[in-house]
């Protein structure tokens, strides 16, 4: 029998508009300005300087691609991965500034300006990356459903 | 019924999609980051950062006299190494614990601004000292 989907349809639809949303709108603001966010990235101080230049100008695209493939369900559940594994490692960078006492901005949605508290980007990114975890268990259980629905008994 | 697209794969296209867009913007962006294998020795600042410190900035102008005399950011010290002595003074006179200097000459182009804020850094033993990315340019490009 196919197993059911963890997540009932509105809440599927409220997750992927949550968390692609936010996803495209953090991205849109560090498209805009690269520079500003090469230096975000720059005052936790954790990457070589070419590295930081490299993902500073690759991130974000990889951010508004990933939220364009979960809004529109298109390869949705590579692009819950990715994002999971970006949440897991955003927040492991916030833990590490909080943890050292960095006055820094998170860099999360651009502007370059220290506004939001770390503590506060750190439970966000948390949540984001629980609701792109449970979005991908439920794409995956549905997914290997419709494989099951197909393949002969 | 969806495709069982293997996962390695979908994941695969998109970190390969996104390459392309920024492959793109660090060839043609007119906000993209300086790109060099070494870490400058001032940290630039792009105008928009320096915007959100708002009144805790002092800009210093690096270029010779004249281009300063010509045209400078409103409220900016002039500080060259030609006459350091004599302007440095006026700078000091102004600065309070917590101002960032932002130290600019003409454009990405120019080192002016650089040297102007490492001697300050030796000489004042300031940390937050940083370089206008774009200079003077930037500033008057931002005006229109």
């Amino acid at each position: 029998m196919a197993a059911k989907p963890t997540l009932s349809i509105a809440a599927n639809g409220a997750g992927r508009l949550l968390l692609g949303g936010a996803f495209a709108w953090a991205a849109a603001a560090k498209i805009h300005d690269p520079a500003t966010f090469a230096s975000d990235i720059t005052h936790y101080r954790l990457l070589p300087h070419v590295a930081t230049l490299a993902l500073s100008l690759y991130l974000p695209w990889l951010e508004l691609l990933c939220a364009a493939a979960v809004l529109t369900r298109r390869c949705e559940r590579g692009a819950l991965a990715i994002l999971l594994v970006l949440c897991v490692i955003f927040s492991a960078a916030l833990t590490s500034a909080w943890l050292r006492g960095l006055d820094i901005s998170c860099g999360c949605f651009g502007g370059g300006g220290a506004s939001t508290p770390l503590v506060i980007s750190l439970l966000r990114s948390l949540g984001l990356g629980v609701i792109a975890l449970l979005l991908l268990r439920s794409a995956s259980i549905q997914s290997t459903s419709d494989l099951e629905d197909v393949l002969p008994k | 019924m969806k495709s069982a697209v293997p996962l390695g794969r979908e994941i695969t296209l998109l970190l390969v999609l996104a390459a392309l867009p920024a492959l793109l913007s660090a060839w043609l962006h007119p906000r993209r980051p300086v790109l060099s294998w070494s870490k400058p020795a001032v940290e630039q600042v792009t105008l928009a950062q320096v915007d959100s410190w708002k009144a805790s900035v002092l800009w210093v102008d690096a270029r010779e006299a004249g281009a300063y005399a010509r045209g400078h950011i409103p409220g900016a010290f002039s500080l060259n190494e030609t006459e350091w002595e004599r302007l440095l003074h006026a700078l000091m006179q102004a600065r309070e614990p917590n101002h960032r200097i932002v130290v600019y000459c003409d454009s990405e182009r120019c080192n002016a601004s650089e040297e102007v804020a490492l001697r300050l850094r030796r000489e004042l033993n300031v940390e937050a000292v940083f370089v206008l990315q774009g200079g003077w340019t930037a500033w008057r490009q931002n005006q229109r």
